[in-house]
């Protein structure tokens, strides 16, 4: 009878907590919190948030490699690039490049918004983190999460949850952390700079460009493939307007879905172990370093433009060269109301921001070519 | 950090390839279809 009893304790979990795992039931209530109080991308929050309890739950065994339900998600989710391209099929569906073929010279400032990526990356192996480190802190400053999540499950596995949570995190603070940075380096006249209306786009070229895009990035970058591709068929599933029931589908069921496959086993790779490490101070410190740097260079980069450019662009445009979609675009949008009220900047913010989806992938995928 | 910095160039030169053949792609793209649309050099 003693026996007994003893035995059920042992196999309560009670006793095995550690202080680590309390700190990280913390953190994992923290998430929640920012999710459902302040709504900061609840969407992902709030189930990584509640895969960090679940990791740091003794004995549940949810991430023991082979066995554990969270592990299994993990590894046939993410391991094996499933989940982050589905997304990319969702977000593909819901994305308009109307307003990017409208102005295609626009697609330079997603290109410069890039800078930051490479220089973060160049900062962090000063410091001496390795390439595959450096490389996954640096592509937080895309301000993609699912292309942030595709990269470090490929060079740092150990840094994924980290690295996921300082990107949504980052994204959701894109109204507080971009307006500063916005009206640093631009003056009050660029920013009432009125943008010329782009020039009127046909189905026919909106349906023709995922599929040359497609090519043309997969021709270049192969690496990228697996996200570029179905980002592209995402799109013309919406643009053809003839499979309105895969559309739905990819943007509503399917996005949806792999969402809460996507954050839950995220969350649970961020255990005691792993996440209670100095490095991950850097981590974030260098993820909102890559987000401030690339605002920055895509603001500059608009600037340099307009020096040989008789039309000029609002350099604010340049932030929204970040993806973050649409958020990037609509902070663009509304610091240029504030300088200007009838200065409609938001459709044209969201042709670098697509761009900068894209170049977030091309820049993924070179890192992976070169690295993976 | 030779080999991060040949990193930094190549990355940060690529992004701007890819962009450019983009950018391309686009005005080629805004041609044809243009020139589908109206339906071909022989159609009056």
């Amino acid at each position: 009878m003693t026996n007994d009893v003893m035995a059920i304790f042992q196999t309560a979990g009670f006793f095995h907590l550690t202080p680590g795992m309390v700190l990280m039931w913390l953190v994992g209530g923290t998430l929640i919190y920012l999710a459902i109080a302040k709504q900061y991308e609840p969407l992902l929050l709030l189930p990584i948030g509640f895969g960090i309890l679940l990791a740091n739950l003794p004995l549940a065994g949810l991430m023991t490699p082979h066995e554990g339900l969270l592990w299994r998600f993990y590894h046939y989710g993410i391991q094996w690039e499933i989940i982050p391209p589905l997304i990319f099929l969702g977000l593909g569906a819901l994305t308009d490049f109307g307003p990017l073929l409208a102005k295609p010279v626009l697609i330079f400032l997603g290109a410069g918004a890039q800078a930051g990526v490479y220089l973060t990356f160049f900062a962090a192996t000063a410091l001496g983190f390795d390439l595959k480190e450096a490389a996954t802190m640096g592509i937080i400053g895309g301000a993609d999460g699912p292309t942030t999540i595709f990269l470090a499950a490929k060079l740092a596995p150990h840094m994924l949850g980290s690295c996921a949570v300082a990107a949504y995190s980052y994204m959701a603070l894109v109204p507080i952390i971009q307006p500063p940075i916005m009206r640093l380096l631009t003056t009050s006249q660029e920013r009432t700079i009125r943008m010329k209306k782009g020039r009127k786009v046909s189905q026919l070229e909106k349906i023709i460009f995922p599929i040359v895009a497609t090519l043309v990035i997969i021709l270049l970058v192969p690496a990228a493939a697996p996200l570029i591709s179905m980002f592209m068929l995402g799109n013309l599933f919406r643009e053809a307007k003839v499979v309105e029931r895969l559309t739905n589908a990819a943007q509503n069921e399917l996005l949806n879905i792999v969402t809460i496959f996507l954050g839950l086993p995220v969350g649970a790779t961020m255990n005691a172990e792993t996440f209670l490490q100095p490095r991950v101070l850097f981590i974030f410190f260098f993820g909102l370093f890559a987000f401030i740097v690339s605002t920055a260079t895509g603001i500059l980069l608009a600037k340099l433009m307009n020096l040989a450019r008789r039309e000029k662009i609002n350099p604010l445009l340049g932030a929204a060269g970040v993806s973050a979609v649409p958020m990037a675009a609509r902070v663009v949008h509304k610091v240029g109301s504030q300088y200007d009220k009838k200065n409609y900047l938001l459709m044209f913010a969201m042709g670098p921001n697509v761009a900068g989806v894209i170049g977030t992938v091309i820049a993924a995928g070179i890192f992976l070519t070169l690295l993976g | 950090m030779n080999e991060a910095l040949q990193i930094f160039m190549a990355g940060l030169g690529g992004v701007f390839i890819g962009m450019t053949l983009l950018y391309v792609t686009i005005r080629l793209t805004s041609i044809a279809a243009d020139h589908l649309s109206k339906g071909g050099p022989n159609d009056k």
